[in-house]
């Protein structure tokens, strides 16, 4: 036979009371620390009932609650981004050239809430939310006031958030284009073709491998009908540097299958020439 | 519904868990940020940090045989309570190098003096007042106005009004303040009382008397007092350790998220506890024990070497300011036609009085029951071209509300003046609620100078 929800709750109600009490009394009764220990465990698994009995409210932990808040805040600002984009947008294609750019933004945010709390240890700390009025007035007890600002990152931070995002974003080889450095990744291999020669300094693609000191280096020439094109590792952390062919220099293997990346090479070796001589 | 219990001494690890996770949650918010950061379309390079963090809890301590319990809200059963809060904050730190570690051993512990009370009672000076009898132990003597000859020495305050020896020294004349039979009723001359009311209300707007620096007695030796302030400091101590745990090493190499973050310490840690003491110092067991309260404030304050605890009492049914004073004052602005009778004033000029008055009105409960509450309102001002002194006494209803202050209303009927005269008359006016006040005032000071220092 189902039981009413109302008398479920009035006798968890009267055995949580009578828990209680037997608690009070056994503390009159006795100063043993192991004796009262043992029935303060079971005072507090029938403690577990009084989210039933109050209907309490929501629960959720102190870090996820301000993560909450952190992330619609962020949400928001997002929304904002959107809307300032588009309203840029329409200024520039419109002739309202009397009204300056502008973009928004919620450069701070304040808020108070009361709660009740829940299990506090050290890895997490519950709050309760009740929802009505009276449990409210009744156990919030506890209150958090806080204020969440913006703040600019140092331009230091900025320039590795920028990097870092471009490498979470979008996976990129950064083609190494510094002529210095250039300089001393190539100086090893003056005497060795086709890497060695003045004009193939400023065709030579060079990208970090991975290593401290160690790179890719990648050539192909643009008027060889053969298809040319090579791919070698350099390890320069070493006294000596150390070269291997990763893919040969040579015409006479499967030019069909190493066509892609000869035109890949060349593609970028254009555009890195491009960039030089845009400087 | 009544709350779990928890033994004191696990009050400071909770409060250090919440401490903990500002830190933590902080770093979250960071990182929540940073992701926008890489999405973001037009490049606003911004992120978003916790500037301010504050955290107001309310407890209860029980006393049981067992021992001391605190627990989070207030239930049916639990009928020996003391109220307490606690306010922290924790904002980001000065600097982003980490100071020394706080421990409970590099804690200097003080206890803040109300400017009014001489702790130097030797025999000459009890002698020259009039209590040549008296000892530092059974006595205690106010210094009154702003020099140091006005002295309201008594002696056995906890003896009330028919036991205790009250003498008044002004001018370097000195008399027993004693009560003269009027119509039936004992009265007492009003001066020694609007001098110490006066000094009480200076004390609240700020003064501060000497700090004296005090150590917590051995373990065996501590009384409940004692107790939950070590438990408090405790809490300062662990939330101050656990703040600092969660912060990045500052040796170690910083993510990027910890690059973005703040350094974070504790700004401020203040807790208030409404103590009901018996006379030996410990908490009051018995309703009948304890009519008089008094406020607590422990103020925890990072010093460069460490930390020092300020230890405060003040009487919290005394109100020089605050939320609470308004509502009181409120409500006697209410009852123009109440006002102007016991004033013997017309409406207009009753209102004026108050008003102008309002400022260094002092508002104190002589007497409590449930929901109302008898008041004694000092008021000053001018009232028809005379400057005066005006004592009032009314019943008022205190009902709480889901904000502060509660609704307070004066019963109708019910306010009296108790003295309405220049403030230098010497006609006896003061009843006996308003002495008891005051004697009940110096015995629990009294008190506290034995428990604390």
């Amino acid at each position: 036979m189902p039981i009413p929800r109302t008398d479920l709750k009035e006798a968890l109600q009267r055995l949580r009371d009578a828990s209680r009490d037997l608690l009070n009394i056994m503390d009159e009764l006795t100063t043993d620390e192991a004796i009262l220990a043992e029935y303060g465990k079971v005072d507090a698994a029938i403690g577990s009932v009084d989210g039933i009995i109050s209907g309490e409210g929501q629960k959720t932990s102190f870090s996820e609650f301000l993560q909450n808040v952190g992330c619609s805040l962020v949400r928001a600002q997002e929304k904002l981004d959107e809307e300032s984009g588009a309203y840029l947008k329409r200024l520039q294609s419109g002739d309202r050239d009397f009204v300056q750019p502008s973009v928004f933004r919620i450069p701070k945010m304040s808020a108070e809430m009361k709660f009740a709390f829940g299990k506090i240890d050290s890895k997490r700390v519950g709050l309760i939310f009740y929802r009505r009025t009276s449990q409210a007035r009744e156990q919030h007890q506890q209150s958090l006031t806080f204020e969440l600002a913006t703040a600019p990152p140092p331009p230091e931070t900025i320039a590795r958030l920028r990097r870092e995002a471009t490498k979470l974003e979008v996976p990129s080889i950064d083609l190494i284009l510094s002529t210095a450095d250039r300089d001393v990744i190539l100086k090893p291999l003056r005497n060795i073709s086709p890497l060695g020669r003045p004009i193939d300094r400023t065709r030579v693609l060079i990208w970090a491998a991975g290593g401290k000191s160690e790179y890719f280096l990648a050539r192909a020439f643009v008027t060889d009908p053969a298809g040319k094109v090579g791919l070698w590792h350099l390890d320069l952390s070493g006294e000596e540097p150390i070269l291997k062919v990763v893919v040969p220099f040579d015409p006479g293997i499967d030019p069909d299958t190493r066509a892609p990346l000869r035109a890949w090479v060349l593609r970028l070796a254009e555009a890195q020439a491009r960039f030089w001589g845009a400087r | 519904m009544q709350s779990p219990l928890f033994r004191l001494k696990s009050l400071p690890e909770k409060i250090a868990a919440v401490a903990g996770q500002v830190t933590t949650s902080s770093r979250d918010i960071v990182a929540i940020s940073l992701e926008r950061f890489v999405r973001m379309p037009l490049g606003w390079p911004e992120t978003l940090f916790m500037k301010r963090v504050q955290l107001r809890w309310h407890f209860f301590f029980a006393r049981r045989r067992t021992g001391m319990f605190f627990f989070w809200k207030k239930g049916s059963l639990e009928q020996i309570v003391l109220d307490a809060d606690l306010d922290m904050t924790v904002v980001p730190g000065e600097s982003f190098e980490r100071g020394p570690s706080i421990t409970m051993e590099g804690i200097e512990y003080c206890f803040v003096l109300p400017p009014f009370v001489r702790i130097d009672r030797t025999a000459e000076l009890l002698a020259s007042i009039g209590l040549p009898e008296a000892s530092p132990s059974n006595c205690i003597v106010l210094e009154l106005g702003p020099g140091e000859q006005d002295l309201l020495a008594i002696k056995d305050p906890r003896k009330g009004v028919d036991g205790a020896t009250i003498t008044y020294t002004r001018f370097g004349k000195t008399v027993r303040v004693l009560p003269e039979r009027i119509d039936r009723q004992r009265l007492w001359r009003p001066q020694p009382f609007i001098a110490l009311f006066e000094a009480i209300r200076a004390w609240f707007l700020g003064g501060e008397g000497d700090v004296l620096p005090i150590r917590p007695p051995p373990k065996s030796r501590q009384s409940d007092v004692w107790k939950m302030l070590l438990q408090l400091v405790s809490a300062y101590v662990q939330s101050s350790q656990a703040i600092d745990e969660r912060q990045p090493p500052p040796d170690g190499k910083l993510e990027l998220v910890d690059e973005l973050g703040v350094r974070y310490d504790i700004g401020r840690f203040e807790s208030r506890i409404i103590l009901r003491l018996t006379p030996e110092g410990e908490i009051a067991v018995e309703d009948e024990d304890d009519p008089f309260h008094l406020r607590l404030t422990l103020s925890m304050r990072r010093e460069p070497r460490g930390a020092s605890a300020l230890v405060d009492v003040r009487p919290p049914d005394f109100l020089a300011g605050g939320d609470l004073r308004e509502a009181f004052l409120d409500a006697l602005d209410g009852a123009p036609g109440e006002l102007s009778s016991v004033l013997g004033a017309k409406e207009a000029e009753a209102r004026r009085f108050l008003r102008e008055g309002r400022d260094s009105a002092v508002v104190f409960r002589v007497r409590w029951e449930r929901d109302k509450d008898t008041d004694v309102i000092v008021l000053d001002g001018i009232l028809d071209g005379t400057c005066v002194v005006a004592m009032l006494r009314g019943d008022f209803s205190v009902k709480a509300t889901n904000s502060d202050p509660p609704a307070v209303e004066l019963l109708s009927g019910t306010l009296e003046a108790l003295f309405v005269g220049p403030s230098q008359m010497d006609e006896p006016v003061v009843p006996k609620d308003v002495v008891g006040y005051v004697l009940q005032f110096a015995a629990e000071i009294q008190k506290w100078l034995a428990v604390v220092v």
